[in-house]
């Protein structure tokens, strides 16, 4: 078709449709052209990301499979810490741990170790939730932090 | 299907970039919070608003949308999820889509937007970059050196 030989996806566009990927497609179009690249690891991104999608939206669509019906309140993409793993399944974090920085969890103990420092600022946070690359809380059982700081709320 | 004008509903002229003319209900077209403001400032009482950046054909496909959700609040959210992914399916090709999301994005309607830019993030989740970058024709800016080590980089996503 010719029209679709001239097509373009406009800068005003791109961002909220990038915004709806999964975390796999993302680190994967990194390399699809200079502009992409840098919107992609852009802090404005990771915020809109996780900030803007539609949250019932964006939590169905992260959940390949269950637990059916789960609703973050809190979402920490682990990409802003440089993760960079592909761990797909969901999976119930125990616990942020404190002393070894690492995230425990419950069905088969995986360590993550986490790469950067700033997740020392958690002081502790129990049963939730990690999917795709990111961290996901229910409010009651969500880190302290997340009282103080807004910044990865929804 | 919905024929209101014995309810006294105000009716607007949409006019789209290519000359076409579309009468709809102010309520349909108000879904669209560009249009409202435009209507909220008095434009819509001189004929028509005219809508420079959207086409006939795709105005009509979005005054559609926009018409099963303006009417559509006392019906099953199940049934409107089922229209709307029978909506997109309709506008399968990511020609027609990019051409849908631009105008939900001109004309902000976010529902419509966040639909379609669902539906296109949905298209493309598993292609490769090339893949990509053809359906846009996105220019691969990267030397040599420079696409091996972002690619080195985000190996792990290219498994």
């Amino acid at each position: 078709m010719a029209a679709a030989a001239n097509l373009r996806l406009p800068s005003e566009i791109v961002e909220a449709l990038l915004a709806m990927l999964p975390n796999k497609s993302i680190h994967r179009f990194r390399s699809l052209s200079k502009s992409w690249s840098s919107l992609l690891v852009s802090e404005e991104f990771q915020k809109l990301r996780f900030k803007s999608a539609p949250r019932e939206l964006f939590v169905q669509n992260l959940l390949h499979s269950s637990p059916v019906g789960y609703k973050a309140d809190y979402v920490m993409p682990l990409e802003s810490f440089d993760y960079r793993g592909e761990e797909e399944t969901p999976t119930e974090i125990l616990k942020v741990c404190r002393v070894t920085w690492t995230v425990l969890m419950v069905s088969d103990m995986i360590r993550l170790p986490m790469i950067t420092r700033r997740l020392q600022d958690i002081v502790e946070g129990d049963r939730g939730l990690f999917l795709n690359g990111a961290l996901h809380w229910r409010k009651q059982y969500a880190p302290k932090i997340f009282g103080r700081r807004n910044l990865f709320t929804s | 299907m919905s024929i209101t004008t014995e309810n006294n509903e105000k009716m607007i002229t949409l006019m789209s970039s290519d000359g076409e003319e579309f009468v709809v209900e102010e309520a349909v077209a108000a879904q669209s919070q560009t249009i409202k403001h435009l209507i909220e400032d008095g434009c819509s009482t001189e004929g028509s608003i005219p809508l420079p950046n959207v086409t006939g054909r795709v105005l009509s496909e979005v005054i559609q949308y926009c018409k099963k959700h303006s009417s559509s609040d006392d019906k099953e959210e199940k049934e409107l999820e089922a229209w709307d992914a029978e909506f997109v399916k309709a506008a399968d090709d990511h020609v027609a889509l990019t051409d849908l999301m631009m105008a939900a994005n001109f004309l902000d309607i976010k529902g419509l937007l966040d639909l379609v830019a669902q539906t296109l993030a949905n298209m493309i989740t598993g292609k490769s970059p090339e893949e990509v970058r053809r359906m846009w024709n996105i220019k691969n800016d990267f030397t040599p050196e420079e696409a091996e080590k972002v690619r080195k980089e985000n190996q792990w996503a290219f498994e």
